[in-house]
């Protein structure tokens, strides 16, 4: 049963994602790909839609994933999944908040656990860069430095980053008009 | 009186939902005003505490502090008419949004634009990165560990939970252990 399935996935992750939306890209993506609901370019489309729409983006992804995986009412239980942990564990927090706020083994852990899980989305990212910004297979069958890269590519990846993070332009306007130069140059 | 109170929670984290992007840090302006000024649901530092808390248990923070907001306000049931209310509208335009590139991601066009928006993901993330570092990145043991966490993943690919659950059990360790040094 493809729902139950993807309740249960989306359950687990996010009961392990901690830190917000981004932190559950690296489950997310392992349990993508290891269960065929989703190659690793579809994984990308899925990020960008989910950042280029209202909502957290955690949820988009997981509305998106499910959707791909099982129409809508895979979006509807995967999106589902992924908030049944965070009912369960905020209503025993709510309970004695004040005490689970000044614990020192809840914050300590935070600044350990914080570091790792960017270590870990950066490596997510690193992996779809190669994927998106190289061009292995080129490069192999030729040999040629020249191929490994993929300019136009990189050359959005560049100017994005740059206007997103220097200018704050709004990640909207950046994904459309990278859409745009796609059409026109590749 | 309480399925009002409910359906003004779902009505009102619509709107929360509806109108941030990114989630996270994004929405608590939103909240600010549709939770504090408009219907005097928490204060502003309730909803700070909130936020804080949300940001240490597992899920989405949004979704985290949207659950605790109508926890507070109605119980169980509000706790949950606010959770459906902040998914609702990533429900209805993704589910629309991914039927048509479904739909349509073997179109040449589309798949132009696709591979151009890839270049774009890869630098959104990467700047999310960059954020996270600021805040997560302190001292030298910090970037250790963002390396550790890297390499983990990276290189050896190890399983992301065993990766998370280990590093929970190894620092909640380390607290005790430093703890019963101090006393």
């Amino acid at each position: 049963m493809i729902f139950l399935q993807l309740f249960i996935n989306f359950f687990f992750i996010g009961l392990i994602s901690i830190g917000g939306g981004l932190s559950t890209i690296p489950l997310m993506t392992e349990i993508l790909t290891s269960k065929g609901w989703m190659i690793q370019t579809e994984i990308m489309d899925m990020i960008a839609v989910s950042e280029m729409t209202p909502g957290p983006i955690g949820i988009n992804m997981a509305t998106y994933a499910g959707n791909r995986t099982a129409g809508i009412l895979g979006g509807i239980s995967a999106t589902m999944g992924l908030v049944a942990p965070s009912i369960i564990i905020i209503v025993i927090v709510a309970h004695f908040y004040t005490k689970y706020r000044n614990n020192d083994y809840v914050n300590g852990t935070m600044k350990i656990i914080r570091p790792v899980v960017t270590g870990m989305i950066s490596a997510v990212c690193a992996e779809l860069a190669v994927l998106s910004l190289f061009n292995v297979e080129l490069f192999r069958e030729t040999g040629s430095m020249l191929k490994l890269f993929s300019p136009i590519p990189i050359l959005i990846g560049v100017l994005v980053f740059i206007a997103n993070y220097k200018f704050k332009v709004h990640p909207i306007i950046l994904i459309v008009s990278s859409a745009v130069i796609g059409i026109i140059l590749l | 009186m309480k399925t009002k109170d409910c359906l003004k929670l779902f009505t009102s984290f619509f709107k929360i939902g509806l109108f941030t992007f990114g989630g996270g840090y994004a929405m608590l302006p939103m909240i600010q005003r549709e939770i504090t000024e408009k219907h005097g649901w928490a204060t502003e530092e309730e909803v700070l505490d909130y936020y804080a808390i949300g940001q240490t248990t597992p899920g989405i923070i949004a979704i985290n502090t949207a659950t605790f907001i109508g926890y507070k306000k109605s119980g169980i049931a509000g706790a949950i008419s606010a959770t459906l209310g902040m998914v609702g509208p990533s429900l209805i335009i993704i589910t629309a949004l991914s039927s048509l590139i479904i739909a349509y991601r073997d179109n040449e066009y589309v798949t132009k634009a696709l591979r151009g928006i890839q270049g774009a993901v890869v630098a959104l993330v990467a700047v999310s990165i960059v954020k996270m570092g600021k805040k997560a990145l302190t001292s030298i043991l910090t970037y250790v560990l963002g390396i550790v966490g890297f390499a983990l993943l990276f290189i050896l690919k190890l399983p992301t939970y065993a990766i998370v659950l280990g590093t929970i059990t190894l620092s909640l360790l380390y607290i005790f252990i430093s703890k019963r040094k101090r006393l």
